[in-house]
């Protein structure tokens, strides 16, 4: 590349990770690249999710486009997403959306023959890829193995069917991304804020007795303050609840640790 | 698409097709950064357009090529981000704060 390059080589840090819940913090860098990255996860990224629901029979309770839509709100493992094509450029089938490169299929066959209501869930649905199951039965197989977790737990109701009623069908799942239909979107929700910047301004903070000290400290709604009882100066709490999604200077004793906070950069961080 | 004219390279209007904010805000924060550029924005022209107006006005380059450069830094930037993701998953699941929070659940 003969251009000029001017860019900063953004920094990441983890705070909190789990199979749902992830929060990092990203530095040097700017609100539009972190606003960019939230915009990518929510409406950019693909995933699978039902697309087209054949109903054979349903003598259920809800209509057939109620049940179609519920259907293509159950998120699937979409592991393989990425290797799978978008049925709209897919050579294989003239974009009809029913090959194996770009859909997978599903079935459902349930009828209540009890006098006792009948749930059908996402454990009803067979699919024809092991690899493509409804999100809360993979995670219920995986945690049974490990046997942990109640396997009687139930899965995803889509309808409820009472003594003699059906529901047969056949469902269509297609790789697909956010900003075409929500139920393509992988995360629940992803924000991104600033990190605040807390100066205190010393000189001005020595002219406080202690007891106006005292109500300055408990001005703070979170209570990120304290009152060193040595010195009678303000200090910033680390393990105050608030101080935790705050806690940037982690190496610093508190008891050493001076009464301004300062950020060479501006620093934000993004919760997914 | 590029609207300019051909005698004044530094000012010019780039109409990027089938993008959005998230592109759009980028490259201009990127351009930003830049010196050589003197002005820069961009504006969605209707909501329903999947359209975006960049505009470049630079102090002496030609705009298209500070554009490209910006978008070359934008690509090795995310690529960096996305290593340095990756890098710190794999660090923070041998971490002690991770073993901790399994532990919990």
């Amino acid at each position: 590349m003969e251009g000029v390059s001017y860019q900063r080589f953004p920094k990441i840090k983890i705070r909190e990770m789990k199979d749902d819940y992830f929060k990092f913090e990203l530095r040097e860098t700017d609100a539009s690249m972190a606003n960019a990255l939230r915009r990518v996860m929510i409406a950019e990224v693909p995933t699978i999710a039902i697309d087209l629901v054949e109903i054979e029979a349903n003598s259920s309770v809800l209509n057939d486009e109620f049940i179609a839509h519920r259907l293509g709100l159950i998120p699937l493992v979409s592991d393989d997403a990425m290797g799978m094509r978008f049925s709209r450029d897919c050579d294989a089938c003239d974009g009809d959306g029913q090959c194996e490169y770009c859909s997978v299929e599903f079935h459902l066959n349930v009828r209540c023959d009890s006098d006792q209501t009948l749930d059908v869930t996402s454990n009803d649905l067979r699919s024809t890829e092991p690899r493509v199951i409804p999100v809360d039965v993979a995670s219920r197989s995986l945690a049974s193995e490990s046997g942990g977790y109640d396997s009687q737990e139930r899965g995803i109701i889509i309808v409820k069917l009472r003594r003699g009623q059906e529901l047969r069908l056949r469902a269509i799942a297609r790789k697909g991304i956010g900003k075409d239909h929500a139920k393509w979107s992988p995360a629940a929700t992803v924000t991104f804020l600033y990190e605040p910047e807390i100066h205190i301004n010393e000189e001005l903070m020595e002219t406080l007795t202690l007891e106006e000290k005292r109500s300055w400290v408990e001005s703070s709604p979170t209570k990120v303050f304290d009152i060193d009882p040595d010195t009678y100066q303000i200090d910033y709490r680390f393990n105050s609840p608030a101080a935790n999604w705050l806690h940037i200077f982690n190496g610093l004793p508190a008891f050493k640790f001076p009464l301004h906070i300062l950020v060479s950069e501006i620093p934000y961080k993004v919760n997914v | 698409m590029e609207h300019g004219s051909l005698t004044d390279l530094k000012n010019a209007t780039f109409s990027l097709m089938d993008e959005d904010h998230t592109l759009a805000n980028s490259v201009r924060f990127m351009l930003n950064k830049d010196p050589r550029v003197e002005f820069c924005g961009y504006s969605i022209p209707h909501p329903s357009e999947n359209k975006v107006n960049i505009r470049v006005q630079t102090t002496g380059d030609a705009a298209k090529d500070v554009l490209k450069d910006s978008l070359q830094d934008l690509i090795l930037m995310c690529q960096h981000v996305r290593f340095t993701f990756d890098h710190s998953v794999s660090d923070f699941k041998l971490s002690p704060s991770y073993q901790e929070m399994n532990t919990d659940t």
